[in-house]
């Protein structure tokens, strides 16, 4: 169990382009003035982040601890953008609070966006973000619904999460979530044909020749 | 992404929403559409600097953006269509309806459109306007799934000939690859030398004019590129306007 000054640390990612840069997310709960921060460049989103995870906490029953909590993205230079930082925030959170064993969080890159209820949405990137965790040889932690995105990734352990809760559980070992299965592309969908064009042949034989050769 | 995308944008669209950019760097529609169809309706009323924008990342298939905080570069491997008027009114080439002021509207109007721009686009086709007499015709037999089948043979055969290259389809031939690739019997080789002479082609011209040669020979399951498959894909060639 972490002492009251200890640092708990989650891994994340911040998107720069097709890019995915290693964040960690760093939390710590410390007596004095009750306080929740989120430091380290975040942006409108991020920032917006605490009260997610406050709600989605509560909405698990419990409550932040009266304390001085600190969240720290590190490396604090870089800009931190998007929503996806608001399940590692709320993991970090409640590691610091000693729900959830840190070292199980050690091999895993986390990334989801959190509702007031504590659903976890998606964030664009997750397959991005899955590459990275592929890279670095650890597992990978994103939204129920971009399971399959991630799937992609390859030999990588996905935990595709419905909510706060769910994952909780999956954690602790007492309900595991399923295994998400990479997605198939899926038949087109009947679009305009062109049947339902009348005449312009030339046009019609320089789409084709655009098709097979580009 | 399950599909193929389709992008269209409004000719509004600005630099940073076509190629990229903005305060935190977003990819533009050329990215969004990669892997697929960028397509720019009414051609000439984007902004100049918006279109020859895309000059780059059409050669590289890639964009790079940089900017004084942050370079990023998002692929951006597009298949461009565009559609444009002949000039302003619409009705260039039907003396009853053209304006007074053809041609010479005509011509400012594709001014708008950089050479080096046109020059990048392999298939030039001139629509004419569908007249009440081909609306009665009964719709043709043949439709998307048809064209289809010939589109997929001949892509299965650029695969077969580029398994191993790295190369996916005859739009990756470049140099040496495509002088191995796209190999043209005599009579080929020189209506191809003529036409470099007449029509004065680029170097890039000369390449695109062999690339598309070898995907209608592709079309047509012949092994080499012979003289009908070049004059085709010349006649799609832009002609250089004639005073």
């Amino acid at each position: 169990m972490w002492g009251n000054n200890m640092v708990s640390i989650v891994s994340t990612v911040a998107y720069l382009g097709l890019e995915a840069r290693s964040v960690e997310v760093q939390c710590q709960i410390a007596p004095g003035v009750v306080s929740f921060a989120v430091v380290g460049l975040p942006d409108k989103a991020v920032a917006e982040s605490r009260e997610r995870v406050r709600a989605a906490i509560s909405a698990l029953g419990l409550a932040l601890p009266p304390k001085r909590i600190t969240i720290n993205l590190s490396p604090a230079d870089l800009p931190k953008e998007g929503s996806h930082y608001d399940l590692p925030i709320a993991l970090a959170l409640l590691a610091a609070m000693g729900l959830v064993d840190a070292e199980a969080l050690a091999q895993y890159v986390v990334v989801g966006e959190l509702g007031l209820d504590g659903r976890v949405a998606g964030s664009p990137g997750v397959l991005l973000a899955a590459l990275h965790a592929s890279s670095r040889g650890m597992g990978l932690i994103c939204p129920a619904v971009q399971g399959s995105e991630a799937a992609w990734a390859g030999e990588i352990e996905v935990i595709a999460a419905p909510d706060l809760l769910g994952l909780l559980n999956h954690l602790k070992g007492q309900s595991l979530l399923r295994t998400p299965e990479p997605g198939i592309a899926e038949a087109r969908k009947g679009g305009p044909d062109m049947k339902m064009v009348k005449g312009q042949e030339t046009a019609k034989r320089a789409l084709e020749i655009a098709a097979a050769g580009g | 992404m399950r599909t193929r995308p389709f992008r269209a944008p409004h000719h509004s669209a600005s630099m940073p929403a076509l190629v990229g950019g903005g305060l935190r760097i977003r990819p533009g529609e050329v990215s969004l559409a990669h892997l697929g169809v960028l397509f720019l309706d009414e051609l000439p009323e984007f902004q100049r600097a918006v279109l020859d924008s895309l000059r780059q990342p059409l050669e590289t298939r890639e964009v790079s953006i940089a900017r004084a905080n942050s370079h990023v570069t998002f692929p951006a491997n597009v298949q461009l269509v565009a559609a444009m008027n002949p000039c302003r009114c619409g009705h260039l080439g039907d003396a009853a309806l053209a304006c007074g002021r053809a041609p010479r509207c005509a011509a400012d109007y594709q001014a708008k459109i950089s050479g080096p721009l046109l020059d990048r686009i392999d298939l030039h086709v001139e629509v004419q306007a569908v007249s009440a007499a081909d609306l009665v015709l009964p719709p043709p037999s043949e439709g998307s799934a048809e064209v289809a089948l010939r589109v997929d043979a001949a892509r299965q055969l650029q695969s077969a000939r580029l398994a191993g290259t790295g190369l996916r389809t005859n739009a990756d031939l470049d140099g040496d690859a495509l002088a191995a690739f796209a190999s043209r019997d005599a009579a080929g080789q020189k209506l191809l030398a003529q036409a470099a002479e007449a029509m004065r082609l680029s170097a890039r011209g000369y390449t695109r004019i062999l690339r598309v040669a070898r995907t209608i020979a592709d079309l047509a399951g012949s092994n080499d590129v012979g003289r009908i498959h070049i004059a085709e894909a010349l006649s799609y060639r832009r002609q250089a306007p004639r005073n």
